[in-house]
């Protein structure tokens, strides 16, 4: 009984993180038909100022690892997203794929490509023990923190102008565009939230696994697109359930693969998700064509 | 009596453009053979097995217009299965020591090189056609996230399942015998398959369907159908590109076969032009020529700079990142090569680019 | 207001105009009619910065203008797009608040909300209903209602009328009438002809070939041998009704 406590718990921090690294991406699409490769990066940019900021305060580290991430966010956008606004999805994936390797070598040319240690926190490392279950301090703050930050978008993309404002352009940027709302503020904007999301996944990601490489974005923000695909593309609740289930069954492979199976979680995890594809390619919250 | 106005639009249609295509693959392995030192050779050798990938990777994507992040990985299967088959008997006890039973006639299996490398293409194709249901009737963003799907799956297959592919480790005892005539040959086979394809019925179908503005949702029947032809055949060349491969690098690993490698064959694509078959050769020249000068100025043997490791790529990427800026179309704009004697105006291969001058609704650009 | 000089606009290979010119003065009420196809829409799109123009000129309160969506919300020119367009996953409320994005201040924005409200009641009642559930002609007067929060100078329409049943035809030219009141200058596409150069102080004809061959008053073009049957009978399918 413990144990399977202690595995939903596991199942539901990866469920949160990446539902909140989907509904980054899903954001990014929605106010610019981007899917970003180059999402990855972020999680990249906010490792290794982990890994530089890891001797200071948590709090220091902590904020340091937002600045980095939303600094990188809003310079891709500036510097290589925003002229290319207005082209088709296609091209923009492309580009961002043409970004992500661009950012990946820039960080080999400074970090070299070994993958370099981060040292715990020690009040993360800590156990809740309630009863005979012990809960990952880590976890349940990673479940508390990412419920918390995707409620507060949610929040903001109801309450406020600017919320508002990036969901009309979601749905119809260009009349949006003809009513005069600002473009360029609402897509930094759009990065910026994608930027605080992924600095939060990437925080309990990383302490979660000790370890940051120029390569550490890869693998989980080509979860984020699938799950955003499995969730719909062009649905931000369908973003964040998308990226939910999917962390989550992350979580129950891990659990439930027998050890000599275990090297092989994201053989299954990408053949579960290709299955879902096959069986509704729309994905579960299904987006009528928008327009750009 | 032959109709010459006829025969003359026939060899247009359908000759003109793969004869000169292989004419070029013909030129550049005489010219290399005469002139070309070591280095050179190894250098045109390895582009040469690029063009097969690209010209695979074209088949599909350029004709079906749904770009696939996963093709490596058909090249991955072939290249094993060309190591199964082509280790010698002796030495496989000792490169697989650890094969299970159940697939110890993988040691017992030999072929030789062109019966691999068919074999490599059909095994490639085959695993293509099991997929295909799963790929081809998404629409282009969905569909090319899929195929990033497939790459991670088979990488992460083969990189783990180290009893049988030997995992993280490298290669050995393939024999290193592809030569630059292998390559040509190679290259000069996949421009006629790739050819072949995109000028039948299911190629001009595919490439019609392409500028229409499909939906976000999932394609009709008929497209499937035609695009699974489009995708099989792809992963045939890509198989076969594989094998070709270890035979001049024998020593690879499963990291060959991701993402560096998807993403120059992404790029040389692209950046010759995604829409035509001539533009997957001029990207994979340019892009072969660019990066191995680029790698010269990295290890300082051009200019007395060094520069660190990773500055080929970026620039590479740079490179593909201006290119979609400013020429999405790519080097050839999506163009065959022309007919000589047309003048401007005339686009030769049927292959059309996308209507533009309504300055927002750009469609699909590339 | 706006002067529209022999424009040509291409879309892909097709020349969508060649050469159209269109003028409209302050207060005005100007209709553009035609057949479908013909190319009047995208008149509204050049001016709007949609598309863009290949050759020609554009004059905006006298000055040269370089159409841009944002430039021309910012000059006051507000557009009424064909298939209305609004935003079906934001409330009624909602809708007419980022029409309000322009004006200055929230007492503006609220106060020019309102006055929307008292000209269409029926949206005061569905404010908070998302716009996606409203009725065909209800989402009519929602687009319209959102383009006049802004206060615009120029209201640009591209075929209101199209999908409304006739009781709704007739409240539309109705509230479009009123504007005039307000001194907003309008450009009105449209198929149905009767009930446009009726309503216009000045209508303009557009051929196939994407320019503008007829213009005048309601009575000099009713004086035009044949346009009553060429235009009155074929878009109203028979009836020459008035407007």
């Amino acid at each position: 009984m413990a144990e399977v406590v202690q595995h939903v718990v596991d199942a539901l921090s990866l469920g949160g993180i990446y539902a909140a690294l989907t509904l980054g991406l899903g954001l990014l699409f929605s106010v610019m038909r981007l899917v970003n490769f180059a999402y990855g990066e972020l999680i990249m940019a906010g490792a290794f100022a982990m890994y530089l900021l890891q001797d200071t305060p948590l709090l220091v580290l902590v904020a340091g690892t937002l600045a980095v991430t939303i600094g990188v966010a809003l310079v891709t956008e500036r510097v290589a997203f925003r002229p290319l606004r207005g082209v088709d999805p296609m091209t923009l994936l492309l580009a961002s794929f043409a970004v992500s390797v661009m950012l990946q070598n820039g960080a080999r040319m400074v970090f070299g490509p070994i993958a370099k240690g981060v040292a715990p926190y020690p009040f993360l490392e800590q156990d809740l023990i309630i009863g005979s279950v012990r809960i990952s301090v880590l976890d349940l703050t990673g479940v508390v923190l990412t419920a918390a930050l995707i409620g507060a978008v949610a929040v903001m993309l109801q309450k406020t102008v600017l919320g508002m404002q990036i969901r009309a352009a979601a749905e119809d940027a260009e009349m949006a565009d003809l009513l005069g709302v600002k473009a360029n503020r609402v897509i930094a904007a759009a990065f910026a939230i994608a930027g605080v999301l992924a600095a939060v996944a990437t925080l309990i990601l990383i302490f979660q696994q000790g370890a940051v490489s120029v390569t550490v974005g890869f693998l989980p923000v080509l979860i984020a697109f699938v799950a955003v695909v499995v969730g719909g593309l062009g649905s931000l609740p369908g973003a964040a359930l998308g990226g939910l289930l999917i962390g989550a069954t992350t979580g129950l492979l891990d659990a439930a693969l027998p050890t000599d199976l275990a090297p092989f979680r994201d053989a299954f995890l990408f053949s579960i998700m290709m299955a879902l594809l096959v069986i509704r390619p729309q994905g579960l919250v299904p987006q009528k064509e928008a327009r750009v | 009596m032959i109709d010459r106005q006829a025969a003359v639009g026939v060899l247009r249609r359908y000759v003109w453009v793969p004869a000169a295509l292989i004419g070029a693959v013909g030129l550049a392995w005489v010219i290399t053979a005469i002139y070309g030192d070591l280095v050179v050779t190894r250098v045109v050798t390895l582009a040469l097995l690029h063009t097969v990938w690209v010209v695979g990777l074209f088949a599909y994507s350029g004709n079906s217009g749904m770009m696939s992040f996963g093709h490596v990985s058909f090249a991955a299967l072939g290249a094993y299965a060309t190591a199964y088959l082509t280790i010698p008997a002796g030495l496989k006890p000792t490169v697989f020591p650890d094969m299970p039973g159940y697939l110890s006639w993988l040691l017992d299996i030999q072929a030789s090189f062109p019966v691999a490398l068919l074999v490599s293409g059909l095994v490639a194709a085959l695993f293509a056609l099991v997929l295909a249901p799963a790929i081809v009737r998404l629409a282009p963003l969905q569909g090319a996230i899929a195929t990033l799907s497939l790459l991670i799956i088979v990488h992460t297959v083969l990189n783990n399942w180290t009893e049988v592919t030997r995992g993280q480790s490298t290669m050995i005892g393939v024999p290193a015998d592809l030569g630059l005539g292998g390559a040509a040959i190679g290259a000069m086979g996949a421009i006629a398959i790739a050819w072949a394809l995109t000028s039948s019925g299911a190629g001009l179908r595919l490439r019609a369907s392409r500028e229409d503005a499909i939906p976000a949702r999932a394609v009709g029947v008929a497209i499937g159908r035609e695009r699974t032809v489009a995708w099989v055949t792809s992963a045939f060349i890509l198989g076969v590109g594989g094998g070709m491969y270890t035979h001049f690098v024998p020593t690879f690993n499963p990291d060959q076969f991701f993402l560096a490698a998807t993403f120059t064959i992404v790029a040389m694509l692209i950046i010759g032009g995604m829409k035509s078959l001539t533009g997957a050769l001029v990207g994979a020249a340019t892009l072969s020529a660019l990066s191995e000068v680029l790698r010269r100025v990295e290890s300082g043997h051009i200019g007395e700079l060094g520069l660190p490791a990773g500055s080929a790529e970026l620039m590479l990427a740079l490179f593909l990142l201006l290119m979609l800026g400013f020429r999405p179309r790519g080097l050839t704009g999506g163009r065959e090569v022309p007919w000589p004697g047309l003048l401007a105006g005339r686009r030769g291969g049927g292959v059309l680019g996308a209507p533009r001058g309504v300055r927002r609704e750009r469609r699909s650009e590339t | 207001m706006l002067e529209v000089s022999d424009i040509h606009v291409h879309y892909g290979s097709v020349h969508a105009l060649q050469g159209a010119s269109v003028r409209v003065d302050a207060a005005e009420i100007v209709g553009l009619v035609g057949h479908n196809g013909v190319g009047k829409s995208t008149v509204l799109r050049a001016v709007t910065g949609l598309v863009s123009i290949a050759q020609g000129e554009i004059k905006y309160r006298g000055a040269g203008f370089d159409p841009s969506p944002a430039r021309a919300i910012h000059e006051g020119i507000a557009y009424v797009p064909e298939d209305r367009r609004i935003f079906t996953n934001l409330s009624v409320a909602e809708n007419l608040r980022i029409g309000a994005t322009t004006l200055d201040s929230r007492a503006a924005a609220r106060k020019a909300i309102e006055r929307e409200y008292d000209r269409f009641p029926v949206l005061r009642d569905m404010a908070e209903r998302t716009a996606g559930d409203l009725s065909g002609g209800q989402q009519q007067m929602l687009t319209i209602a959102r383009a006049l929060v802004a206060g615009p100078r120029l209201l640009l329409l591209d075929e209101p009328s199209l999908g409304l049943a006739p009781l709704m035809v007739a409240e539309l030219f109705e509230t479009l009438a009123a504007l005039r009141h307000e001194r907003v200058t309008v450009l009105l596409v449209e198929q149905n002809v009767a009930k446009t150069i009726a309503l216009a102080d000045r209508s303009y004809v557009m051929l196939p070939g994407g320019r503008v061959t007829l213009e005048g008053t309601r009575a000099e073009l009713e004086a035009i041998p044949d346009f009553r049957r060429h235009y009155l009978q074929v878009s109203n399918g028979g009836a020459l009704a008035d407007g």
